[in-house]
């Protein structure tokens, strides 16, 4: 536990009363700080509300939005909604997944530097084909773009 | 209100109150099929199984509609059978069917319903079942995912009844599936062990832990004697499974099965069970005496000692040290064969029992007092596997010396019988008016808590009777918040104690009253009511003892130490 931040934890838990009807929200609370669920975390929060394990982790695992696994610095949303999929999306992604190496079944690259996950609908059809990069819209993408984005993101760690 | 009526498949059915149709349909003679209901359990709705249809032709859930005046429902119509046997071949779609040798094979209620509704798995593919290996980590139950239909009962027993949640659904639509929080195995979680899932699976995604070929081995192994002992409970679940009535015991035909398996020595765990009484009534007297810390706890049930550990590790002081009686007869059963060594088989109502014979507190002089321990199920399934015809085998006595028992040991196996028998110590009078006026205090029944007074001489004793482990968390929740007081807790984890136990054949709750009258029939049978009577005792204290008995028949768990 000593990795995480309990006091952070606290006031989140303290915001919602403790109360485990309001479990959802608690947990979206805690994977806008850390990206993730933390499953020491998620263990915490259960015996705090008063609900158990098992039951944490079924609501952690019935929602798409909720991650049990670290993600990567820059966590790219590659939407494959009925907009972008007819501006051909698909070929974004493929050109993110060959430039970092990551695939559907691997989403997370090993340096901890970018996480790639697929979304339904950004909302924002007008601009398609878009990706997310973080909270950063890239509007009207193609696979050039997505792959100078990817080489732009990891130079500026460099 | 008496008189209201629904019309089910045309016939009048008279209905009080019912939670459901369901329900109502059940009273008036009319089985609908269904996978996910329990009694004893909330409503899901989860199978679509007890579908019926109403006048205008739609189809619901019976287990879901509550019971209205001049309602009209039709439970066979082809509507209805067309939509059992289509959700049935959806959910043999996904079920791993091995039911060759499935250990639930013949008490499967899938199985009965395919066979009912003439279902077969040819019409979807069947290649859909989640094939994970088998969680075989537990000592009492082993969980098979390929065979779960998600009904969700067992979720609900251990969530709503024993409070522990040990499992419960992950994920959604098909890749949902029950399971341990966050990839755990069943051993890393706070399961006691109890076996309640086990008893409501409807398929065989939970199941008893098998040790049926262990114990064949130790009965054809002749270089050992193998000495059984026999719990209260079992006398009364085993008729379950030859098709008996639960309310007469059948303890003496079961001696009788038990040497023709195999047994070299056949004990009644009876006997200790009377032993119990006296060391933890005199363990409790002394308490009250000192003025120590109560209330008293028992310590009979094992899935209550892990409860204890799990949850409420700061009552482990106030648990009595006295042993389960199966403990203590493995001590008596290493004492009496001390020249020999013997296999020493419990035969017991429960799951959780498997995993109390394995606790390194069970080993005294370095033996393992109790080599295994057989459920009521697995020993039914041996003596159906040894031919043996059950219903006709002629009666025998438990040998001697540990075969003889008072009523006050045969009742422990239903919940309030360790109270009952602990009262009847204490007021130590077996005339009729005192028994009876014991059995009035209020420790009778079946309900799930039981709180009431008793009077010893000067001495009130403030008792609860507690069955569920989720009861027994409101008690202490109340109890915390200074609502309730008592000075003695009786505690078991299995709803109505051990003839519900998780290793019984699993039984209606009309059934548990059937077996808790068999006990009570048993104990009216009884020479002897009041466990001080036990004639042989004094041997067990003065031969077999020989001044040990504090060290033999006394188990210091972990926690007893750390406070």
């Amino acid at each position: 536990m000593e990795k995480f931040d309990l006091k952070l934890i606290d006031e989140i838990l303290a915001k919602y009363d403790c109360d485990k009807t309001r479990i959802i929200s608690i947990m979206q609370d805690v994977q806008g700080v850390y990206r993730y669920l933390p499953a020491e975390v998620l263990k915490y929060i259960a015996e705090k509300v008063g609900i158990s394990e098992a039951k944490i982790y079924g609501v952690a695992t019935f929602y798409g939005n909720f991650s049990l696994d670290a993600k990567g610095k820059y966590v790219l949303k590659v939407c494959r909604g009925t907009a972008c999929h007819v501006r051909r999306s698909d070929k974004i992604l493929e050109a993110i997944y060959e430039a970092t190496g990551l695939s559907e079944s691997k989403p997370t690259t090993d340096d901890g530097l970018f996480t790639i996950e697929t979304v339904s609908c950004l909302g924002a059809c007008g601009l398609s084909p878009v990706v997310m990069v973080n909270d950063t819209v890239h509007p009207q993408m193609t696979p050039d773009k997505a792959r100078a984005l990817i080489e732009e993101l990891r130079t500026k760690e460099d | 209100m008496a008189d209201r009526k629904m019309i089910i498949d045309g016939v009048e059915c008279p209905f009080t109150n019912e939670r459901n149709v369901l329900e109502v349909a059940l009273n008036n003679g009319i089985d609908i099929p269904t996978l996910c209901y329990c009694e004893n359990l909330s409503i899901y709705g989860g199978c679509r199984l007890c579908l019926v249809e109403n006048e205008r032709g739609a189809l619901d859930a019976a287990c879901s509609m509550a019971p209205k005046d001049g309602l009209v429902v039709f439970t066979h119509s082809k509507k209805v059978l067309d939509s059992r046997r289509t959700t049935l071949q959806l959910l043999m779609s996904s079920h791993r069917a091995d039911c060759l040798t499935c250990d639930m094979s013949g008490s499967c209620k899938l199985q009965a319903y395919c066979h009912r509704y003439g279902v077969d798995d040819s019409r979807f593919e069947n290649n859909t079942y989640k094939d994970e290996p088998k969680d075989e980590s537990s000592r009492c139950i082993v969980r098979d995912p390929s065979k779960c239909i998600l009904c969700g009962l067992c979720v609900r027993m251990c969530a709503e009844v024993q409070n522990i949640g040990a499992i419960d659904f992950a994920k959604r639509g098909k890749r949902a599936y029950v399971t341990p929080g966050f990839g755990m195995s069943m051993s890393d979680t706070s399961c006691v062990g109890c076996g309640q899932c086990a008893a409501v699976c409807p398929t065989g995604a939970i199941t008893i832990k098998n040790e049926i070929p262990k114990m064949w081995k130790f009965l054809q192994d002749g270089s050992k004697k193998v000495v059984v002992q026999v719990a209260p409970s079992v006398r009364v679940g085993l008729a379950e499974q030859f098709g008996l009535p639960a309310d007469v015991p059948v303890t003496k035909k079961l001696y009788t099965a038990l040497r023709r398996l195999g047994a070299d020595v056949v004990y009644d765990t009876n006997l200790t069970a009377d032993l119990t009484i006296l060391e933890e009534a005199q363990e409790f007297l002394a308490k009250v005496k000192n003025g120590d810390k109560l209330p008293m706890f028992t310590s009979c049930c094992p899935g209550w000692i892990q409860h204890v550990e799990h949850a409420h590790p700061d009552l482990m002081p106030q648990v009595s040290t006295a042993g389960s009686p199966m403990e203590m007869m493995g001590a008596l059963i290493r004492r009496q064969f001390k020249d020999e060594d013997v296999y020493s088989v419990a035969i017991m109502p429960c799951t959780a029992k498997k995993f109390e014979c394995a606790r390194p507190e069970l080993v005294k002089d370095g033996h393992r007092l109790i080599d295994l321990v057989l459920t009521t199920q697995e020993l039914g399934r041996m003596i159906k596997e040894a031919g043996i015809d059950f219903a006709n085998l002629p009666d025998s006595e438990a040998d001697s010396p540990l075969g003889e028992y008072t009523g006050a040991g045969t009742i422990f196996g239903i919940t309030g019988g360790v109270t009952e028998a602990v009262i009847r110590y204490v007021l130590a009078d077996s005339s009729e008016g005192t028994l009876q006026t014991i059995a009035e205090c209020g420790v009778r029944g079946l309900q799930g808590t039981k709180a009431f007074e008793v009077s010893a001489g000067d001495l009130k004793i403030r008792i609860a009777v507690v069955n569920g482990l989720g009861n027994l968390d409101k008690l202490v929740e109340k109890m915390n918040a200074g609502e309730a007081q008592f000075d003695f807790i009786e505690v078991m984890a299995c709803p109505n104690g051990c003839i519900g136990g998780g290793g019984q054949p699993p039984a209606s709750n009309k059934r548990k009253a059937e077996r808790e009258q068999g006990l009570f029939r048993d104990d009216e049978a009884c020479e002897f009511k009041i466990p001080q009577d036990n004639p042989a005792l004094k041997y067990v204290y003065d031969e077999l003892l020989d001044g040990r008995a504090h060290d033999l028949l006394h188990i210091h768990y972990p926690l007893h130490h750390q406070h």
